[in-house]
């Protein structure tokens, strides 16, 4: 069999331009195609090209029913020539992104705008949980544990048991991360200051799961554009270089508690076909709905031993400017907030940010690779999707 | 702790078509889950195919509900009013040895990993069928 089970082929000659990061706000009265809509706009506007220019649309939003991908054409006026909705939550940017190189690299869309936007009424985060998938409606809802607040907390519980973990060490992660959103204008608790006191004095949400561990559900849009790296040349645009990109859903299915995700399963190679490790990377940005999700992805991405995430956000800085591992560096969720599927997208579109020298305040000094990885999808006890990217600066401004 | 509210507020009783069998079994008192009846594969939570062989015949049969707890945790907040009204509300995950992950309410407020369980499956004041997780030396009680 092996021998017909060819190698991904490279994702030489893609360059992924114009990072966006738009209106993120508490709660907003309008639907979702304002905020996807919207960074598309100025996308488009960054790009200097025109909006017909755009021939592929790769979205993912939660709010968005009834319509989905195809009424977006509609509502833009556009005539795309290829379409994709990703459902994949906090692993769709890295998602996204992978489906559009294909297409770009196959010839069947110039342009791809990838997106992820969701807005935040009031309610709407209860009836999404409420009925987040059958599993959930018969096997979690009904245990009072809506939303991914209790499943997570079962999870770190079985973290901390089997790690060592303490809840100070979740604390220096979100500490560094309020620190990083005091340096982003767009994080919606970056005015805020955070100490280890208030972290560990905060009200109690499930298990070892405190306030400070949350995510805060909020609206806004994330995005970026796919094109070739001529084309990029061709309309002088900054660039960044995707060097290799993986996924894999539901592994590990047999563990009893999830203690890791798909990453274990292929990070070797993806650091392989980038040509470079884990020490080769100068900032990381993992999915972190809670910090033990965090403490995993730091682990299962080889910057550690399994079960010695603790260890090691003990002994590095995970500030943008601590010269250790800048980690989640506009923020990440846990202080820029959680805008649906847009967060899948967040780790993603700052990244580029960095790699392109326009970060503002939170810049990491000489940023050249970045780790990105995706999480998602709380179907019933743990979430199934993992995703990773490695980038690389292409051109600077 | 599950009955003894004068309020209004019940657990929620929405299910799928396939999770109203759990309720069914419920009002006998009876852990009824999917099993296949060509491989023999426990299946839970309710779906239309064997997880394992996807064969579509699956019996609700009585499982048996002995298993251990892999993580136990207190809710201290809940978006349903009704578990809002009784926090803390103790939720543990349970592996039965049949084989199935399930998620239950703690019959007891501290029910670690490792503690020895049967499953019981009751009706709730919404007569929707819910798993209680009873440590073992307390069961039948």
């Amino acid at each position: 069999m092996s021998r017909l089970n060819q190698k991904p082929a490279s994702y030489e000659g893609l360059a992924l331009v114009c990072p966006q990061s738009f209106g993120y706000a508490k709660s907003s009265a309008h639907g979702a195609s304002y905020f996807i809509g919207q960074t598309l706009g100025h996308m488009i506007h960054q790009a200097g090209i025109d909006k017909a220019e755009v021939d592929g649309l790769a979205i993912s939003s939660f709010s968005l029913g009834p319509d989905s991908v195809i009424s977006l054409c509609q509502h833009f006026n556009l005539s795309p020539r290829y379409l994709e909705q990703l459902p994949f939550g906090g692993a769709s940017g890295v998602i996204a992104l992978r489906r559009a190189a294909r297409a770009v690299q196959m010839g069947d869309a110039n342009i791809v705008a990838c997106i992820g936007g969701d807005t935040n009424q009031p309610g709407s985060f209860g009836d999404l949980i409420a009925d987040f998938s059958t599993f959930t409606r018969d096997a979690s809802y009904p245990y009072g544990a809506g939303g991914p607040n209790a499943a997570f907390a079962l999870i770190t519980q079985h973290y901390m048991e089997q790690s060592g973990a303490t809840r100070e060490d979740f604390g220096r992660i979100a500490l560094a991360q309020r620190h990083n959103a005091n340096h982003y204008p767009g994080a919606l608790l970056g005015h805020k200051s955070l100490t280890m006191e208030q972290y560990l004095n905060a009200r109690q949400i499930a298990g070892p799961v405190h306030m400070f561990d949350c995510v805060m559900p909020c609206a806004g849009g994330e995005g970026f554009l796919l094109m070739s790296e001529a084309r990029a040349k061709h309309l002088k645009l900054p660039y960044v270089r995707l060097l290799a990109a993986d996924e894999l859903h539901n592994a590990h299915r047999q563990d009893p508690v999830q203690f890791r995700g798909g990453w274990t399963e292929y990070i070797d190679e993806l650091y392989s076909r980038a040509d470079c490790g884990p020490e080769d990377i100068d900032l990381l940005q993992t999915y972190d709905d809670y910090p033990a999700i965090s403490m995993l992805q730091m682990e299962d991405l080889g910057f550690c031993q399994k079960g010695e995430a603790p260890d090691f956000v003990r002994n590095t800085e995970l500030t943008f400017d601590g010269r250790g591992l800048p980690h989640n560096t506009s923020g990440g969720q846990l202080s820029v907030g959680q805008a649906g599927s847009a967060a899948g997208f967040l780790g993603l579109v700052e990244a580029m940010r960095q790699l392109l020298g326009s970060a503002g305040n939170n810049q990491v000094a000489s940023a050249e690779r970045a780790l990105v990885s995706g999480f998602g999808m709380i179907n019933y006890d743990r979430g199934l999707c993992s995703a990773a990217a490695i980038l690389q600066t292409g051109a600077k401004v | 702790m599950s009955n003894s509210t004068q309020s209004p507020n019940k657990p929620p009783a929405k299910r799928t078509a396939l999770g109203e069998n759990l309720s069914r079994a419920a009002a006998n008192a009876e852990l009824r889950l999917q099993h296949c009846q060509a491989c023999g594969h426990w299946n839970y939570p309710p779906r239309e195919v064997c997880g394992e062989c996807l064969v579509g015949e699956l019996a609700w049969d009585i499982c048996d509900g002995s298993g251990e707890v892999l993580a136990g945790v207190a809710l201290h907040n809940s978006f349903e009013p009704y578990f809002a009204e009784h926090l803390p509300w103790p939720l543990v995950s349970v592996k039965l040895q049949a084989g199935p992950i399930v998620y239950a309410h703690g019959a007891e407020a501290d029910l670690p990993a490792g503690t020895a369980v049967t499953i019981e499956n009751r009706q709730d004041s919404s007569g929707a069928g819910v798993f209680w997780a009873q440590p073992l030396n307390r069961a039948g009680d």
